[in-house]
């Protein structure tokens, strides 16, 4: 019976042994295996094909290694079929902007001839009202064509040194008529020659964007200031206004795609300025937002990076 | 090169009967694209059979190479074999080769189970419903027609979303009628799920429904097309 | 690498395919269950009865040991302490006897001395109270309650003194002894313990066979006989020495030995049987398992589906098998145990001994069986290719060969013989490793049948120890044996031998005729024969006696036998050297009895040896010693010298006094119980009737078959249960068989076979099946049956069979051989058309 006595302990120590030794390696093989998954996610996350290793191998790892990689087979075969359809989507409006080009300067100069025609108080009424109508038109087809080009990456943003103050000075050009016809005042606070890496003509049409709107919706009288701030990172250009502001709700979604303030839906307009400016600097990797309360007015920056962070590494 | 699904690099396949050679396969050079829908015709004999059974890793080639996912499988051990068959292919016989002992939706989920996967059950509803097996889903596949056990057979290839379905006559034992259902569903089926299909037929009228034919016989690819050109649906 | 978790489904599948497999779940469940009950009923019979063996061996003798040695040299003590093998040794020492108290003339009460460790290490498992101290001075004693009864003075206690009057080695002498203490418990318990100094003082030495009883106790728990008798030669004893162990060491052995084979062969039944199932069952569905690979089941899980069902099956068997088990030990075990050797009396009823490690051993061999017999087959069903299962290949290469290999013999056998008897014939040794498997599973429950009957009938004639002439009845005058002569008186006299012999069941007759004689002292023969005599028996030197045996020789009497010509003959037989029948006849020559004496023939035969009537010295006769008996049948007083035996004429005429001691007879038939009523009613009508006692052969027979008590049921048990797994083993094969044949049949039917050519078909096979079974038992199986037999033939009875019982066994399996596949085929045709069946192959 003394072996008993031996055995017995002898026997639950080994069995504890073998236990404590199994949990160690099954908390080893888990976190193991988080990492292996988290491995694939972040390949997977960034847009990568996962290649899978283990799918043959009977093991918890090979299992979920299939699944994995079929479930990233399958995002990327969606997102690419959905890159081709936007692509093929904008083909399509860039398509209809040019093919309706044509027409609407025939219906100008058309409406140019008739014009110059006698006509009743009435058609001459109708006429102006039609003349409206047609520059509208036209403002909405040559926004669409330039937006689907940005989009489509068919224009290409090219950054080059540059004067940000000749540039914004051409942007604050383009809005004094409009400007000048409500009496707003324009203020630009011009520190000599500053010199950035940007694209002229697309920064030129961001900014413009944006005054245009300053001036869409600031009262007759008011004023818009657009200053030059330097940063660490970036330079800052600010553009102020004295309009009504804008609600915080509505803040993010100014930026959005054919984003219209509910009240100004008689004043023309497509909603795409702001969209634009604001992939315009997406696109220079720089960033825009806007700081505003309502009745005080709003204030927008554009943010410019002094250097291309992508271009040192 | 990538674009392949399923690519065979002169295949061959002797068999050494007393003091004959017989070729099963003399030189099979097989491509497909993923989501194609290829039919495989011929005489009985002419090899189809075994090819198919070459691309579901159930036979080893004498000469050559499978690939699929572009992974050569030859180098594979038999247990190696067995998970790849049930993690991406789907067989379906045309003797429906369903297990006896278990009922319709225990034969469906089988190899999901056997992966020890979590069964999809809305997934594995929806190809029931699609395969008009809702109402049998308890019954054992003795009590079942021809057409209902096939569909079964299709469910089972269907449910563990494989990228493969190979299937070798799946209408042989079945009537034109029902023939002609079942392939349709198998066709749509493996359309919406984003399947490859692969299947045998020596009925031309079936073939038809294929985005391509391939044409074999005496082991090798007399008609269809080609490696390298391409297999436009 | 963390494991897939995918074998829940292959376990369901497993439990499923034993729900869908019924039949052959359940014969494999009842394989498992079966061995396993047998495995465990049998340890813990084994278990149970080394217990009580034990307990009852250390009551019976008062202490734990394992050897007894009388009379210990320090030589051969120190040799024993020095002896790894010997854990502990201790001492008693007899040093003399209570002769008489005042209050009892005749108490048998013995003195002896008790060494440390006989008395507090030996002697305690057999102690229950204790006491007091054990004595150290010379006036001390250590007394049990009924040592005092004997002496008289049951009323003391310790503390009190008892005078007593003692003997020792130099004579009697007066004492008083204070008790220092009362024990109670097992052993020698008429004894008083004495102190170390008395024993000293006592005159006796420890080297003495009289006094010294040296006790050993080993480290083995079992030893042959062989390592026993090895032993006792490396102690070297001296004449008078003696060394014994106790019982259960050697037989331990031999049943352990039964009970290991007996356990061997239920592993080998259930093992044939359960390899026999799984194979079937993996070859008859090779489809099945390619067909689960081909949708993606790896070897292993179809390794895990498998084993799963051999482990529920043997955890449900094994468990239910051992509380079986368990349950009817309650009922079985005292019976077995009692008829083992375990009386009552020592022990206080038979606990069942339930030992946990029985339970280990019996789950352990079990398991190995059923692993072992699952191996195979497993290994087998994970080997199957997916592409066989398809069975598109055209003819696996093993198939061909095989039927060219039977296309070859039949067209050989077939001149001879008709295609009934062909197709039978064929089909026997088609698969010869499975056929060879139901054979030698049938064959032994056969053999153990065969053992069982063979043994059991036999038991009577084996084991009695009867006299040398094989006599049914043994008549003794009991007045013969009395010691003085005045006493003895002739009772079987002519009248009675005539009526005994007149009993038309009696064949024959033998007496003894007795006459006292005495052998006067002669330098050759009877100086060497009376000192070895008193080297061997006595405690004196034949030194002290050889001057009184010289002048008187009349104080040293002893007898004279006489036998008749046919007893001689039977004699003469058993003899080293045969007696010339013509000089013994004529009274030239006697046989000596040997009596134990250490003298080989060579030193006996060829002297003269002249002995004297013991009544009238003058009268004297010489004879030449011819011949030397051991067997005792032949003694009657035992005096110093030689007992003599010639022919029963030349007693007669040596001494007209001589009369007949006793007389062996034999019926016509064995065992004849009316015979013996009416001898033994002839001896109670005589007016001597007292004086008569016999040795009845059939008596005997009676008491042993009552000590046997249900031995031979149980052993039929065992037989059954074995019997039961070989005809599941046979019924399985054929189910099978006949199912995988099912479209041969069916092919054969419509080609225009009858239903009884079917029949005959079958029948013809089982035949075979129980003819083959037969032939291995009655070769191999009697062979060990033979084996066993002449290893428990104390007797050297003619090893025989019974012929009736094996009739009756080979009768009933003919008619299982046949009904089995009859019955299957029966029920098989019973399932629809012919055509059909021939389809349902798919």
């Amino acid at each position: 019976m003394d072996w008993m006595m031996w055995i017995v302990p002898v026997a639950a120590g080994a069995i504890v042994m073998a236990l404590l030794w199994r949990n160690y390696r099954l908390h080893k093989n888990i976190e193991e295996f988080a990492g292996k998954v988290e491995q694939a996610l972040d390949v997977i996350s960034s847009g990568g094909e996962w290649k899978p290793e283990a799918q043959m191998e009977d093991s918890l790892w090979g299992r979920t290694e299939t699944q994995l990689a079929r479930a990233a087979h399958l995002f990327q075969r969606k997102s690419e079929e959905s890159r081709r359809e936007r692509v093929q989507i904008k083909g399509l409006i860039s398509d209809i902007s040019h093919q309706t080009r044509t027409p609407v300067s025939n219906i100008k100069l058309y409406i140019e001839f008739l014009g110059e025609e006698e006509l009743s108080e009435d058609g001459r009424q109708f006429l102006k009202k039609l003349q409206t109508q047609v520059e509208r038109l036209d403002f909405l087809m040559q926004s669409m064509v330039k937006m689907s080009r940005l989009e489509t990456g068919i224009l290409q943003i090219q950054k080059e040194p540059g004067d940000i103050c000749e540039t914004l000075r051409r942007a604050v050009a383009a809005v004094v008529p409009d400007a000048a016809v409500k009496q707003i005042d324009l203020f630009m606070e011009s520190s000599g020659e500053v010199m950035i890496d940007h694209d002229g003509r697309w920064t030129q049409e961001a900014v413009f964007n944006i005054l245009d709107n300053a001036v869409k919706y600031t009262e007759s009288g008011g004023e818009i200031h657009v200053a030059l701030t330097r940063q660490e990172i970036f330079l800052k250009i600010s553009i102020s206004d004295t309009g009504k502001g804008i609600v915080p709700e509505r803040q993010a979604e100014i930026f959005t795609r054919f984003y219209r303030e509910p009240e100004v839906h008689d004043k023309p307009g497509v909603g795409i300025g702001l969209y634009l400016a604001r992939r315009i600097m997406e696109l220079q990797k720089g960033y825009i937002e806007v700081e505003s309360e309502p009745g005080e007015g709003a204030e927008f920056h554009l943010y410019l990076p002094w250097r291309d962070a992508q271009d040192k590494v | 090169m990538d674009n392949y699904i399923v690519q065979t690099n002169h295949l061959k396949k002797y068999y050494q009967m007393g003091k004959n050679t017989i070729r099963a396969l003399d030189g099979v050079d097989f491509c497909v694209k993923e989501h194609e829908f290829v039919a495989i015709i011929g005489k009985s004999g002419s090899g189809k059979s075994t090819l198919l059974h070459m691309l579901g890793g159930l036979d080893i080639p004498t000469e050559g190479e499978v690939y699929v996912e572009g992974k050569s499988i030859q180098g594979l051990k038999k247990d190696q074999l067995a998970v790849f068959r049930r993690r991406k292919i789907g067989f379906i016989f045309q003797n429906y080769n369903l297990v006896p002992d278990l009922n319709v939706y225990e034969n469906v989920i089988l190899p999901v189970e056997l992966d020890g996967r979590r069964v999809d059950t809305a997934y594995v509803d929806e190809i029931l419903g699609l395969l008009g097996l809702t109402e049998k889903r308890d019954a054992l596949p003795g009590n079942l027609s021809g057409g209902q056990q096939q569909r079964a057979a299709i469910a089972r290839a269907l449910a563990a979303k494989p990228a493969i379905i190979l299937a070798d006559e799946p209408t042989g034992n079945l009537d034109s009628a029902t023939s002609h259902d079942v392939l349709g569903l198998l066709k749509t089926a493996s359309k919406q799920f984003c399947q490859t299909l692969i299947l045998i037929t020596h009925d031309r009228d079936i073939a038809q429904l294929a985005d391509r034919i391939v044409h074999i016989e005496d082991g090798r690819i007399i008609g269809g097309l080609e490696k390298g050109s391409d297999p436009d649906a | 690498m963390l494991k897939n978790t995918n074998n829940a489904v292959v376990k369901r599948m497993a439990r499923h395919s034993l729900k869908t497999g019924r039949r052959r779940t359940a014969t494999m469940f009842l394989a498992v269950f079966l061995s396993s009950f047998m495995i465990f009923t049998i340890f813990t019979v084994g278990v149970t009865y080394f217990k009580m063996l034990k307990i009852q061996n250390i009551r019976m003798s008062g202490a734990k040991f394992d050897a007894l040695m009388y009379g210990v040299t320090d030589e051969q003590a120190q040799k024993c302490e020095n002896n790894p093998d010997i854990t502990l040794t201790g001492f008693l020492g007899i040093c003399g006897w209570i002769e008489k108290t005042d209050r009892d003339d005749t108490p048998s009460v013995g003195l002896g001395w008790a060494d440390e460790n006989y008395w507090s290490k030996m002697m305690k498992p057999a102690r229950e109270k204790l006491e007091g101290e054990y004595p150290v001075a010379e006036d001390e004693i250590m007394v049990t309650r009924e040592a005092l009864e004997e002496c008289g003075y049951d009323e003391l206690g310790v503390g009190d003194s008892i005078t007593v009057t003692y003997g020792v080695y130099d004579g009697v002498q007066k004492g008083t002894f204070r008790i220092s203490g009362i024990w109670d418990g097992y052993g020698t318990k008429k004894m008083f313990y004495m102190s170390k100094a008395f024993y000293e003082k006592s005159g006796w030495k420890r080297s003495d066979a009289a006094s010294g009883r040296y006790f050993m106790d080993f480290r083995q728990r079992l030893m042959t006989k062989k390592t026993q008798n090895a032993f006792i030669k490396s102690m070297k004893l001296g004449k008078q020495q003696a060394l014994f162990f106790v019982s259960d060491l050697g037989e331990s052995v031999e049943i352990l030995g039964g009970l290991i084979g007996l356990i061997f062969v239920t592993c080998l039944c259930a093992y044939l049987l359960i390899y026999n199932i799984m194979y079937l069952s993996v070859a008859g569905r090779v489809r099945h398992y390619g067909l689960l690979q081909t949708i993606g089941m790896t070897e292993w899980q179809i390794k895990v589906m498998l084993k799963e069902q051999l482990l529920l099956i043997g955890s449900m068997g094994i468990g239910t098998g051992c509380v079986t088990g368990a349950f009817v030990s309650f009922f079985l075990i005292p019976v077995i145990v009692k008829n083992l050797g375990i009386q009552s009396g020592y022990i206080d009823g038979i606990g069942v001994q339930f030992h946990p490690a029985v339970l280990v051993v019996t789950v352990l061999l079990a398991g190995i069986t059923i692993s072992l017999a699952g191996w195979k087959p497993v290994r087998k069903a994970a080997k199957v290719s997916p592409i066989e299962a398809l069975g598109y290949r055209p003819g696996a290469g093993m198939k061909v060969s095989r039927r060219k290999g039977t296309g070859i013999r039949s067209g050989r056998k077939a001149a001879r013989g008709n295609v009934i008897a062909r197709i039978s014939w064929e089909q026997f040794v088609k698969d010869k490793k499975r056929t060879a498997m139901v054979l030698v599973s049938l064959a032994m429950s056969l053999s153990v049948y065969l053992c069982v009957v063979t043994l059991i009938s036999s038991q009577a004639a084996r084991t009695i120890v009867s006299n040398s002439m094989n006599t049914d009845l043994v008549i003794k005058n009991d007045t013969g044996i009395k010691e003085k002569a005045k006493d003895r008186k002739d009772i079987l006299t002519g009248s009675i031998e005539k009526s005994i012999s007149s009993n038309q069941g009696v064949a024959e007759m033998h007496s003894i005729v007795f006459s006292e004689i005495t052998i006067p002292w002669e330098p050759d023969l009877m100086e060497k024969w009376m000192k070895e005599f008193y080297a061997k028996w006595m405690s004196i030197p034949y030194k002290k006696d050889r001057k009184e045996y010289k002048e008187h020789p009349e104080n040293f009497g002893t007898s004279m036998l006489g036998i008749d010509e046919d007893e001689f003959d039977h004699l003469n037989q058993t003899l080293d050297m045969p007696v010339s029948k013509n000089d013994f006849l004529a009274g030239k020559v006697c046989i000596v009895y040997r009596n134990g004496v250490e003298l080989a023939d060579k030193d006996l035969i060829g002297k003269t040896v002249t002995c004297t009537l013991y009544r009238n010295l003058k009268k004297s006769k010489s004879f030449t010693v011819s011949g030397v008996t051991d067997d005792s049948y032949y003694t009657v007083l035992l005096g110093y010298p030689p007992t003599l035996i010639v022919s029963d004429q030349v007693v007669k005429a040596f001494d007209a006094k001589a009369f007949i001691l006793k007389t062996g007879i034999r019926y016509k038939k064995e065992y004849d119980r009316r015979t013996e009523e009416e001898i033994l009613a002839i001896l109670k009508k005589d007016a001597n009737t007292r004086n008569f006692s016999w040795e009845s052969k059939l008596e005997e027979a009676d008491e042993m078959r009552k000590a046997q008590g249900n031995m031979p049921q149980i052993g039929m048990g065992i037989v059954l249960i074995l019997a039961f797994i070989g005809t599941m083993n046979y019924m399985n094969t054929f189910v099978v068989n006949i199912q995988n044949r099912r479209t041969e049949l069916s092919v054969m039917e419509s080609i225009g076979m009858t239903q009884w050519q079917i029949l005959k078909m079958l029948i013809r096979e089982g035949i075979l099946y129980a003819g083959g079974a037969w032939l291995v038992t009655m070769s191999v199986g009697m062979a060990a049956v033979y084996e066993i037999y002449q290893s428990m033939n104390y007797c050297q009875v003619a090893f025989c069979v019974p012929v009736v019982p094996l009739l009756g066994a080979a009768l009933v399996t003919v008619i299982v051989c046949v009904v089995i596949p009859v019955a299957a085929w029966k029920r098989l045709s019973g399932q629809g058309s012919v055509i059909e069946r021939i389809r349902g192959i798919e």
